[in-house]
């Protein structure tokens, strides 16, 4: 494993020598929820209503921000060859660049939610359920970003194929998240959803370092 | 079963809903077969084009 | 599977699809004729809905062709992946605007008979809202096939997502389920048989049988065509070398 955790510090030195990227990151999910307020109108119970699937649809636009770059500076600079030949397999690789990228965008954004829960009226006894659901569902947005991100690499606009590519496929994410904070609020357990959310968590960690080291390979290949 | 042919036609209300149906497929499914005609067409001028070069430029080397 | 690797020379494919293209050609206009005829004139008006269930006809066929589509790229990109198949990847390029084409229809023919039905053009129900993302999965292929300047390289990268698109159709389909369903369950392919009438199911099966000639047909063509394509860049580039 000494190959792997070489690799994860190097990955977590980039990420801390650029760490304005984050607060990008936050900025970006802080000013997309406070918008609604101006374009819904400031009416509580509306907010309430409305809050947790606007906090979740701007976590998830927030976290495609940064996902365009995850590959791109080592695609750029010839590293992304060496990493493919490298003894430690392309899949633990894509391991530990997903891990950085949630570690830098994901804890983030879990860490302001509350602060926007609070500005969205979204009741106290929903916070817990909403973090529990982001501490789920940000990693998998990570997780299939990073294959957006592999298969879009080197193409032109790829920031907004990327989106095009992987938000289709994160509509699961969001129908669970949103609907564990819903199904919590109106007093059914939110245990089910959760669980489902938990579910995908685990299939795409299992999928998707796999699709991403294969669109990697090929892209290195061509 | 041929009275129902003067009842296709004058089809009260509900042809509004109807003809647009079949006539969307049509324009989508005639459209995409004339595109993919002439898309055919022009590759295989341009093929013939180019092969006739190819074929000279041997000719002359 | 040495039958795949006989078609993957694209000459003997070429001599083999011009054989079978008229043939394939008749079937459809056959069976496109007698399904419009019978979905049209012959077939019983719905004691419910009056003709709007002649909508049926197009919709349910086209809604069953946008899954197939789908379905035969995922599987035409893991020959060409898995085996380096360079026509299975021409088959998957062919077919994408044929199936976005079949789910486009089917959404909006949906809405069409969603309206005189349900009263709205467009409701968030499951069935709709999952091909609607179908719809997206097809446009995300198409974009990003003709992303990169190199072919090949768009060619691999798109089969890959078709085949991650592919493993999440049922999650979408499952959770667009869960969230809200308004769509009345499947009455063609159910364990006691077709609950709907004769008269009505004769048309749909034509209708279902036409489409699918009409994809064989259509691909057959744009395969062609994108052989041709093919061919030209070689000629060019190998004109460019001398």
């Amino acid at each position: 494993m000494s190959g792997l955790s070489v690799i994860l510090r190097r990955e977590i030195r980039l990420a801390l020598r650029h760490s304005t990227d984050s607060f990008m990151v936050v900025g970006f999910f802080v000013i997309a929820v406070v918008l609604f307020p101006f374009g819904v109108g400031p009416e509580s119970n509306m907010l309430a209503r409305i809050g947790p699937g606007v906090i979740w649809v701007a976590a998830l636009l927030a976290a495609m921000l940064s996902m365009e770059r995850l590959f791109q500076t080592d695609y750029e600079d010839g590293s992304l060859e060496l990493l493919v030949l490298s003894p430690v397999p392309m899949e633990l690789t894509v391991c530990a660049k997903v891990f950085v990228h949630w570690l830098t965008t994901g804890v983030p954004l879990i860490l302001t939610a509350p602060l926007l829960a609070l500005m969205m009226n979204v009741p106290f006894e929903a916070w817990p359920v909403m973090l529990a659901s982001l501490a789920l569902g940000t990693p998998v947005l990570s997780l299939i970003g990073a294959i957006g991100a592999a298969l879009a690499l080197g193409a032109r606009r790829g920031g907004v194929l990327l989106s095009l590519l992987v938000l289709p496929l994160l509509i699961p994410v969001l129908i669970f998240a949103v609907g564990a904070i819903d199904a919590h609020l109106m007093g059914g357990g939110a245990k089910a959803n959760l669980l489902l959310l938990g579910g995908v968590l685990l299939g795409a960690l299992a999928l998707a370092p796999w699709a991403s080291a294969a669109a990697l390979r090929q892209a290195v290949a061509s | 079963m041929m009275n129902d042919t003067n009842s296709i036609l004058s089809m009260t209300e509900h042809g509004a809903y109807v003809w647009p149906t079949y006539g969307l497929a049509a324009v989508v499914l005639i459209g995409l077969v004339v595109l993919s005609l002439r898309a055919l067409g022009r590759s295989r001028a341009e093929l013939e084009r180019i092969e006739l070069e190819t074929g000279r430029q041997r000719d002359e080397a | 599977m040495n039958i795949l690797h006989r078609f993957a020379n694209p000459t003997r494919f070429q001599r083999l699809s011009k054989k079978i293209e008229p043939w394939v050609l008749v079937l459809m206009l056959l069976t496109m004729g007698s399904g419009l005829y019978f979905a049209l004139f012959s077939s019983p008006v719905d004691y419910q809905q009056g003709h709007t269930v002649r909508i049926m006809y197009i919709h349910v066929p086209a809604a069953w062709m946008a899954l197939f589509c789908y379905t035969a790229m995922a599987i035409a990109a893991a020959i060409s992946l898995i085996w380096k198949h360079g026509l299975a990847d021409i088959a998957v390029k062919a077919t994408a605007p044929i199936g976005a084409a079949f789910t486009f229809l089917a959404l909006v023919t949906g809405s069409l008979w969603g309206k005189p039905m349900w009263g709205t053009w467009w409701v968030w129900d499951a069935r709709l809202t999952s091909v609607l993302v179908l719809f997206f999965l097809y446009l995300g292929y198409m974009a990003l096939r003709d992303a990169f300047d190199d072919p090949a390289r768009g060619a691999k990268s798109s089969a890959i997502l078709v085949l991650v698109g592919f493993v999440n159709v049922p999650i979408i389909k499952f959770s667009v389920d869960w969230w809200n369903t308004l769509h009345q369950p499947a009455s063609v392919i159910r364990m006691d048989g077709p609950t709907i009438h004769v008269d009505m199911l004769m048309p749909l099966l034509l209708m279902a049988f036409a489409f699918k000639f009409y994809y064989l047909w259509v691909m057959l063509v744009r395969i062609r065509q994108e052989l041709m394509a093919q061919r030209i860049r070689a000629l060019k580039h190998r004109q460019a070398i001398e």
